[in-house]
């Protein structure tokens, strides 16, 4: 996906509001943000490349029908269609060519996002060592299909941070259909967009503050960034809020 | 009708279907074509101050391996004062990149920015600026 410039403001829009309101998040914000451009510039310069080596051949066979076309000569004839037969070979060897480009840039575009989410992911964790917050089981454990691992876990630590306290099970998967997320709070976080009180605070008489309705957005770019999509549950039951997150490949 | 073209494009069919075009619409005497902008320049250095061999129009691809379009551009312009007529030079590209198209109207010798294919239309647009610089 390739963000148009629409959705690039947008996005710089939400990112400098989620700023503003959670400064300690610049660090990590500003680095999600590049990691999107960057991505974004990988898949824009396939789509420029492919708009010269695919129309290429198109064009010359268009010329070629039309040279066809007013020739009446049977020579010229064979020789164009000759030329246009010779035009789809180059069509075909683009595609093919299309198709190789785009596993390897896939690949690349990876790659960066294991490095940058990694230092993202150490720097979060420095802050997590410092509270209650307990990961029970982290590792999705692929190398090859690493977005769905790192997007993930910065949408996670994300609710950690805010929340400075709870825990985290994880169904991992290779991709991100059937990965499964249930983080369990002790505290409230409504992540559907809506501001809500925080149920503890209230019950223990302190001031009730909203909660985070930019958080979901926010995990909604990332995700479709990604290339997924998720659905949210949420639970409620004896002060304790369970939010199961399933993920599915976007169509 | 244009006494002198040039086509550089490193695409042999491109090449061919243009001088096809020019043949068939009369549009030029003489049709010349070369692989790539290095070779081009070469020749364009050797004739620089031969205003019969000189080229009246050129037909320039903007991507091609060795020597592209931008890079022969910017060695045109040094030459191009030295040059015993006026060099029409259009662009010729199968991209359709917008950012090409910006990067060729803010560069002044750049007589027109064509995207392939090439048919009567755009051949009709050359001649008429080709036709008007002839009658200046």
């Amino acid at each position: 996906m390739v963000v148009s410039e629409k959705v690039h403001t947008t996005i710089n829009y939400t990112l400098h509001q989620l700023i503003q309101q959670n400064p300690q998040l610049t660090g990590f914000v500003i680095e999600a943000f590049e990691l999107l451009m960057y991505q974004n510039e990988e898949l824009k310069k396939i789509a420029s490349k492919y708009s010269h080596d695919l129309r290429s051949p198109v064009t010359n066979i268009n010329m070629l029908l039309q040279l066809y076309d007013k020739s009446e000569n049977d020579a010229d004839k064979r020789l164009y269609v000759n030329k246009i037969s010779n035009s789809l070979d180059r069509l075909q060897d683009g595609f093919e060519q299309l198709s190789h480009d785009r596993k390897v840039s896939l690949k690349r575009i990876s790659e960066q996002t294991l490095v940058q989410f990694d230092k993202v992911f150490d720097d979060i964790k420095t802050q997590l060592s410092q509270g209650d917050s307990i990961i029970t089981e982290f590792d999705a454990g692929n190398d090859v299909w690493a977005q769905p691992r790192y997007f993930y876990n910065a949408f996670t630590l994300l609710c950690m941070i805010i929340s400075g306290e709870g825990s985290i099970a994880v169904q991992t998967k290779k991709a991100w259909e059937g990965m499964q997320c249930t983080i369990t709070y002790p505290t409230f976080i409504n992540l559907n967009g809506e501001a809500k009180t925080d149920d503890r605070d209230t019950q223990s008489g302190t001031t009730a503050a909203t909660t985070n309705g930019w958080l979901y957005y926010f995990a909604q770019l990332f995700l479709g960034a990604a290339g997924a999509t998720s659905h949210i549950e949420e639970n409620e039951s004896e002060g304790e809020s369970k939010i199961v997150i399933s993920f599915s490949q976007a169509n | 009708m244009i006494k002198n073209i040039w086509i550089i494009d490193d695409d042999e069919i491109f090449q061919f279907t243009a001088q096809k075009y020019l043949e068939l619409k009369k549009a030029a005497d003489k049709a010349t074509s070369f692989t790539n902008g290095h070779e081009a320049m070469n020749h364009l250095q050797q004739i620089v101050h031969d205003p019969d061999d000189l080229p009246d129009v050129i037909l320039l691809d903007i991507n091609m391996p060795v020597f592209d379009g931008w890079q022969f551009i910017k060695e045109f312009s040094r030459v191009q004062e030295a040059l015993k007529k006026k060099v029409l030079v259009f662009l010729t590209t199968s991209s359709i990149d917008q950012a090409d198209f910006e990067k060729a109207r803010e560069i002044s010798i750049i007589a027109g920015y064509i995207v392939k294919p090439l048919n009567e239309e755009k051949i009709n647009d050359i001649l008429s600026q080709y036709n008007g610089l002839q009658t200046v």
